[in-house]
């Protein structure tokens, strides 16, 4: 059987399956336990009002008719800011759940992030200047954050 | 209440398309109407559950309870939604993420068996017997297949995703994407080869 007719009888498959249950009565006793909330435009609100601080703080520092463009250096400044507020504001997220029991089957994958946010951090002493890296981070730590309150939950 | 303003629209034949309703609904849901968030859950739910069944290998109370995972953390993060792209593909990403990050957590989780209960009630919607036989031979292979090559394969044959996305989310390089999508199909002629040989 080729690629492409092995592919073909995949693509036959239905996409839709039907659970076994009626999943609505046990997503909505967990929702209501867990009322609606936005991290990223959490996250997203501290990283604008750390912009607009660096913005002012820059303004007030440039004499502003001959304001140079954005020098590495000044970026590398931007970047290790944002990083470090992004640390700050997720590991005190995180300290919500200091002493909660942990899912054991969990473990592995919150150490896994843990090693991968210290990784993106050395890369980013490294290359102070990686706007990349920057969002790595703020993936990497939003993903720890709904991993542990997974974690927590189950 | 936001059902009856879609009923009435359409009855005055105002015809909303599927994305329209759908971002209506998440309007609600937003400011915390659970109704209309259950009326996503009934319009999506049997897509997201064919699509997370299958990455559990077939394993039907797993599978729920990823499902249910998904549907709860959809519920949190529907203020971020963005309303540029489908409710559907947004949702449907959110569910493969809650999967795939249960399979990357689990330790050992290769080879476990395959409900065949839920195999079965796959096929009550299938009245022609041969082919019926022919889905369930390749349902359960896909489902043995090791839980990385699956996952590679159900994204990449079924559910029609580019390696580059695929091997974005499980944290691999695209080559590998690849080469587990080639083991993964080369293991599955093998396994439909066995089935049809013992028959």
């Amino acid at each position: 059987m080729s690629d492409s007719d092995l592919r073909w009888r995949l693509r036959q498959l239905p996409r839709d399956v039907e659970p076994t249950r009626d999943l609505w009565p046990a997503i909505q006793a967990g929702i209501e336990r867990r009322p609606l909330r936005s991290p990223r435009r959490w996250i997203a609100g501290l990283a604008m009002a750390a912009s607009m601080v660096l913005a002012v703080g820059l303004y007030w520092r440039a004499p502003a008719p001959e304001a140079p463009a954005p020098t590495e250096q000044m970026k590398a400044r931007i970047v290790s800011s944002e990083s470090r507020a992004i640390t700050d504001e997720y590991q005190a997220a995180l300290r919500q759940f200091d002493g909660a029991p942990i899912a054991r089957q969990l473990s592995p994958s919150l150490s896994a992030l843990d090693r991968s946010v210290a990784q993106i951090q050395s890369a980013i002493v490294a290359n102070p200047d990686s706007v990349f890296l920057l969002q790595q981070l703020r993936r990497t730590y939003s993903r720890r954050l709904a991993l542990t309150q997974r974690a927590v939950a189950s | 209440m936001l059902n009856a303003a879609v009923t009435t629209q359409t009855d005055s034949s105002y015809c909303a398309s599927p994305r329209d309703e759908d971002h209506a609904l998440v309007r609600a849901a937003s400011s915390g109407d659970m109704r209309a968030f259950e009326a996503l859950y009934r319009s999506h739910s049997r897509r997201i559950y064919g699509v997370v069944w299958r990455l559990c290998g077939g394993q039907a109370a797993r599978a729920e309870d990823l499902v249910q995972d998904a549907f709860i953390r959809a519920w949190q993060a529907l203020p971020n939604f963005r309303f540029e792209s489908a409710f559907s593909t947004w949702l449907h990403r959110l569910a493969v993420n809650t999967a795939l990050m249960e399979i990357r957590g689990r330790a050992g989780g290769e080879d476990r068996e395959i409900d065949d209960s839920a195999l079965e009630h796959t096929a009550i919607h299938d009245s022609a017997g041969q082919r019926t036989s022919d889905r369930i031979d390749l349902e359960r292979a896909v489902a043995t297949l090791p839980e990385r090559a699956r996952a590679v394969l159900v994204l990449h044959d079924i559910e029609g995703w580019k390696h580059e996305e695929i091997a974005a989310e499980l944290g691999m390089a695209v080559g590998s994407s690849k080469a587990q999508l080639h083991r993964a199909r080369n293991l599955l002629r093998k396994r439909l080869g066995e089935d049809h040989e013992r028959l």
